[in-house]
């Protein structure tokens, strides 16, 4: 559905992503894990059109996509809720939400749609004319996740969807990205440092080590793998250890 | 009322067809523009220009509003390249190349300005008295007030309190920033240049020097003073800011000290403006 092929993208002179490709089939979840600059968000947001890729190609179902700039990428159907959740902080709750229609032409459904992601996060309904800055870490999380779902993209791209909240609160976070994945059928790219989480709620997944791809698998496998374990999983230490 | 009320009166409206107009590029779209007065020079001038050139006021008037915003789309084609104070000093560098090119040009007249500008007039009739003249600048603002209300209310307005909110964002979902920005630039400099023939036909005399940075700084005051983003506020702003001065005239230079005192207390007490996030509806729906 989603298939980037032999994508090289640069940051000025720095050459952050060197050679990927990666594909997500329908409704299935893919995690990109790996560590700190390894070129994670790069593909991201290459994907979703915010950078240039110097050289290879974007198809989604069966367009070219490489091209697009980000409004018309957003409007073929990915959706792409950012590293740091970027949400309208000075605006309030519905403000987000109605702007994350924004690409859409039908302004009679969106109404619809609000209340379907005020069921979905029952949160967002009570906080609904709060200032965005002013939610919790989780909330404002369910609000970037639910502002990029008011797009009705057919594919989500989650940037770290973890970053920074409480273990309680990411569990939360990540039943309800699972949720989504099983009754949209969603499709979703999910980009993780936690490998542990991305491991245990995706489908594949590929590793992702200074913007090259040098594992991939179904997450069974790279669980399994002890490369995997050894560098993410944090096991096989203490036997050197001790 | 004395002819001097009804002149006070005029240019409280032709500055709050201004400050509402700045309202749109630094209240609602979040950006800077040190260089506004320069738009309502250029629309001054084309108006003046053509009129004396034998068009009538209204072709005049609307063509110099057409005039500006095209100026105003020169300047935003390389301003929104750069955004904060990188874009301060675009605009203030445009305020002060336009002036230069007014003082400089043989056609404007050099440093001694357009003398003789016909006055305006409506359906073949001049328009002489002071309170017709008021009668024709409240009728701009108060069609400028509606459009600029249905404009805040639009998609466009969402677009723009994105944008002013965070641009980056705004791109993630799905709004074209330059183009919106360019937007806000081209309805600006088009009321500014309307503002500008208004005055033109008004004072029946112009120079540069009404159109530098003293203006600019003073029609972006109002806008500051009365609330960033606030159309009433802006409204205030240029009621007060053209009226102060008229009261605190007897202290002639001595003026300028209770202007700055007045915006440094406001910074002080109230740094989000009079109006600031109140609308006016609030406060008339609490009683």
């Amino acid at each position: 559905m989603l298939r980037l092929s032999n994508i090289h993208t640069y940051y000025g002179n720095i050459h952050a992503v060197k050679g990927v490709s990666i594909h997500v089939n329908p409704g299935e979840i893919v995690a990109l894990i790996g560590g700190n600059g390894a070129g994670k968000s790069t593909i991201l947001r290459t994907i979703s059109g915010i950078l240039k890729p110097a050289s290879g190609t974007i198809h989604f179902g069966s367009d070219d996509i490489t091209s697009l700039g980000p409004e018309s990428i957003l409007r073929t159907g990915i959706g792409h809720v950012p590293e740091g959740r970027r949400l309208f902080k000075g605006l309030t709750v519905r403000d987000n939400l109605i702007l994350g229609a924004y690409s859409r032409r039908d302004r009679d459904r969106i109404d619809d749609d609000i209340d379907a992601m005020e069921r979905l996060f029952p949160i967002l309904k009570k906080r609904k004319g709060q200032i965005a800055g002013t939610l919790s870490g989780g909330e404002q999380q369910m609000l970037a996740m639910a502002r990029a779902m008011m797009a009705r993209p057919g594919v989500l791209l989650l940037d770290e969807p973890s970053m920074g909240l409480a273990p309680i609160i990411t569990a939360q976070i990540y039943a309800q990205i699972k949720a989504l994945n099983l009754g949209e059928g969603l499709s979703m790219l999910l980009v993780e440092q936690n490998a542990r989480l991305a491991l245990n709620l995706a489908h594949r997944g590929y590793v992702v080590e200074t913007g090259r791809i040098v594992m991939e698998g179904t997450t069974g496998e790279l669980r399994e793998s002890n490369e995997i374990q050894r560098a993410y999983l944090g096991k096989g230490y203490r036997e050197v250890w001790e | 009322m004395s002819a001097y009320v009804f002149h006070v009166l005029i240019m409280v409206s032709i500055f709050a067809i201004l400050s509402l107009s700045l309202n749109i590029i630094v209240g609602f779209a979040g950006l800077v523009s040190l260089g506004h007065a320069a738009f309502f020079g250029i629309g001054a001038y084309a108006s003046g220009l053509m009129m004396i050139r034998g068009m009538g006021f209204v072709p005049a008037l609307f063509l110099a509003g057409l005039c500006t915003a095209a100026l105003g789309v020169a300047l935003a084609l390389p301003a929104l390249r750069v955004k904060d104070d990188y874009l301060a000093i675009v605009t203030l560098g445009f305020g002060i190349i336009v002036v230069m090119v007014l003082m400089n040009l043989e056609v404007t007249g050099g440093p001694d300005g357009l003398v003789g500008i016909p006055p305006a007039a409506l359906l073949g009739t001049p328009l002489y008295s002071k309170p017709g003249f008021l009668a024709l600048t409240l009728g701009f603002l108060l069609v400028m007030i509606l459009s600029v209300y249905a404009l805040k209310q639009s998609r466009i307005g969402r677009a723009w309190a994105a944008i002013r909110d965070n641009d980056v964002t705004a791109m993630f979902m799905g709004i074209n920033i330059y183009y919106y920005k360019m937007l806000a630039f081209i309805v600006s400099s088009f009321w500014a240049g309307l503002a500008g023939s208004l005055y033109a036909h008004y004072t029946a005399y112009i120079n540069p020097q009404t159109f530098g940075m003293h203006t600019s700084i003073q029609i972006l005051s109002m806008v500051v003073l009365g609330g960033i983003g606030s159309i009433t506020g802006s409204l205030l702003g240029a009621a007060l800011l053209v009226v102060l001065p008229e009261i605190l005239r007897p202290l002639a230079d001595y003026q300028d000290i209770f202007y700055g005192a007045l915006l440094v207390t406001m910074m002080v007490f109230r740094p989000q403006g009079i109006m600031g996030r109140v609308k006016i509806t609030e406060i008339f729906g609490k009683k």
